[in-house]
């Protein structure tokens, strides 16, 4: 079926509301909140927000709307999840990718 | 002559059987088919391409080989449909996805040439999930195509990513199909439109041709109606290639010099799998007492691994690698389902180390399980925990989070390890629900051989659905 797997879906609406506005608020140049605070008091942006934005500046497209960012944040939040699972689970140096069997490379010619 | 109707529904020996005594021909049988692909196929939204022109002239040739006494084996003059990421000559190849539904890839894939060897009439190309669901879909409607209609219940889906491989095998438009399986998208459509589809050994067979989702993970196999035809086509396609470095160096003939022999040795999982619905639980159990008559079961306990995670990692940096392409020109955005058109975005940044991890822990899995499988022939388990889903909800709403199965089947795709289904009975709205056999890498023969004694005894294969909506 291949679903790539990801956080339950959350209600939009709350995301739109709650994960996005901020990384929005920040793209439109919107830094009301941080010049409330002194620098060293504003708070940096998540680890979500920066790689939602990256994602904007790699692959910017007008069709990457509210909706679209959130769902996109729903990935990005699963891939750090992940991302996290994958880190905790205990490998040894010793413990090889299973995959990569690499060998040298050399075109058999006819002598 | 008119081919009676019950053929729509015959295995592979009984239509080779009846070609050569002459019963009816290749090009008399084509029609047959093409003519229910063309009528039933589109309404259940399984075809793509019906490629009646190369069909009709692979079918008169093999009339033309038994006329003159030549006989390339089982499929020969046996039509069959293939998922529609395999490359095939002349003819469109779409991946499932609109912006390639003008594509053409104008050579055989390995597959097609192989059946094509073999005497096997390409009739149609059949309807997949839009890039075999890489992209993260999440309800039906997810290929240009529509949704995959289950046969069983057309308000239902026929499950994917090899929507229509399944869907074509269920309403007997085709005696046997190629599927395509990154982590269940050959038993998950098989399991659902009551046929038998059998995933082979990573490597078994050649990818060359067939659109890339995940090169470490993707895998071809037939669907078909019952495990000794799934043997007579994985006979054709196995084998190395060298268009193909995964491909391993091991011819694989069916049926074997010496076929695996009772009683067989069973393993069922001592974790019950979660959220089962109770007809397939029972199914289940039925199955097991009816295995009880060839087979002796152990208990044992699937080794502790972050299996979804280690395979949904590879999935996304394969798949990120393979089709960033899709989102720099913005060829996604034409995608049918929402979703898939922001499903690849976030798999764009994940880190290397991710990767590279998820194949460190892949290799103990891989090592872990065979140790946990050597002395079986295969463990069974209910193929998915329920029955199709209706095609109107995504998939977490309309059986609360769960539509898959046990975890071994994810185990099982990330350590390359082959599997077969079997339709086992039926369940809520008349849906079909299955079992599966899965076994150690390269043991495909003791899979068939377990699946045919069960299949023996059972008559759940033959079953045919209504299709009076529809027909």
């Amino acid at each position: 079926m291949t679903l790539p797997e990801k956080i339950n879906r959350r209600k939009f609406g709350s995301v739109a509301a709650g994960a996005v506005a901020p990384l929005i608020a920040a793209v439109a140049g919107d830094v009301s909140q941080a010049d409330d605070k002194p620098p060293d008091q504003a708070k940096p942006p998540s680890p979500a927000d920066r790689l939602l934005e990256l994602v904007q500046q790699r692959y910017p497209d007008q069709r990457l709307d509210a909706a679209a960012l959130a769902e996109i944040r729903e990935d990005v939040d699963a891939l750090l999840a992940r991302s996290a699972r994958l880190s905790a689970f205990p490998l040894t140096n010793g413990d090889e990718p299973g995959y990569y069997v690499v060998r040298a490379y050399r075109k058999e010619t006819k002598e | 002559m008119a081919i009676p109707a019950e053929m729509a529904f015959a295995s592979i020996r009984k239509l080779g059987s009846a070609l050569r005594d002459k019963q009816f021909t290749s090009v008399e049988l084509t029609e047959f088919f093409l003519g229910r692909l063309e009528t039933i196929g589109a309404k259940l939204n399984a075809v793509v391409t019906l490629t009646r022109e190369r069909a009709l002239a692979e079918a008169a040739q093999a009339d033309r080989d038994f006329a003159a006494g030549t006989d390339r084996g089982p499929l020969h003059g046996i039509p069959y449909g293939a998922k529609d990421l395999l490359a095939t000559r002349g003819i469109p190849t779409t991946w499932g996805a609109a912006p390639f539904r003008e594509r053409v890839i104008d050579e055989d894939a390995t597959v097609i040439a192989r059946l094509r060897d073999a005497g096997a009439v390409l009739a149609a190309k059949l309807a997949m999930v839009e890039i075999a669901g890489g992209m993260g879909y999440k309800q039906a409607n997810a290929a240009f195509t529509g949704p995959g209609l289950n046969p069983w219940d057309t308000k239902s889906w026929s499950g994917g990513s090899s929507s229509g491989s399944g869907s074509a095998v269920g309403a007997g438009l085709v005696p046997f199909a190629i599927g395509s399986e990154t982590s269940g998208s050959i038993v998950t459509p098989a399991g659902y439109c009551g046929v038998t589809g059998l995933k082979p050994t990573y490597g078994r067979v050649s990818r060359h041709g067939a659109m890339a989702l995940s090169w470490t993970l993707d895998k071809l196999g037939p669907l078909c109606r019952t495990a000794d035809d799934c043997g007579l086509v994985l006979g054709a396609i196995a084998g190395p290639d060298p268009a193909d470095d995964t491909a391993v160096d091991q011819t694989w003939r069916y049926p074997p010099d010496r076929a695996p022999e009772k009683p067989f040795k069973l393993a069922v999982l001592r974790e019950p799998v979660r959220k089962v619905q109770p007809a397939v639980q029972d199914n289940f159990d039925a199955a097991l007492k009816v295995l009880e008559g060839f087979a002796t079961f152990q208990e044992i306990a699937l080794p502790e691994f972050p299996y979804s995670t280690v395979v949904s990692t590879i999935i996304a940096c394969e798949m990120a690698a393979a089709f960033e392409g899709m989102l720099t020109s913005g060829a996604v955005w034409e995608l049918t389902a929402p979703e898939d058109r922001v499903g690849a975005h976030a798999a764009m940044l994940i880190p290397a180390k991710d990767y590279i991890n998820a194949f460190r822990i892949r290799r103990l899995i891989q090592k872990a399980l065979d140790e946990t499988l050597a002395g079986f022939d295969a463990v069974v388990i209910p193929t998915l925990s329920t029955v199709a889903p209706p095609i109107d909800r995504e998939f977490h709403a309309a059986f609360e989070g769960n539509f898959r199965g046990s975890g071994l089947g994810v185990a099982a795709n990330a350590a390359g390890i082959p599997a077969i289904t079997v339709p086992n009975g039926f369940g809520e709205r008349g849906l079909p629900t299955a079992l599966a056999f899965i076994g150690r890498a390269f043991d495909e023969q003791r899979l068939i051989a377990v699946a045919t004694a069960y299949q023996t005894v059972t008559s759940w294969h033959d079953r045919r659905p209504a299709l009076s909506e529809i027909e």
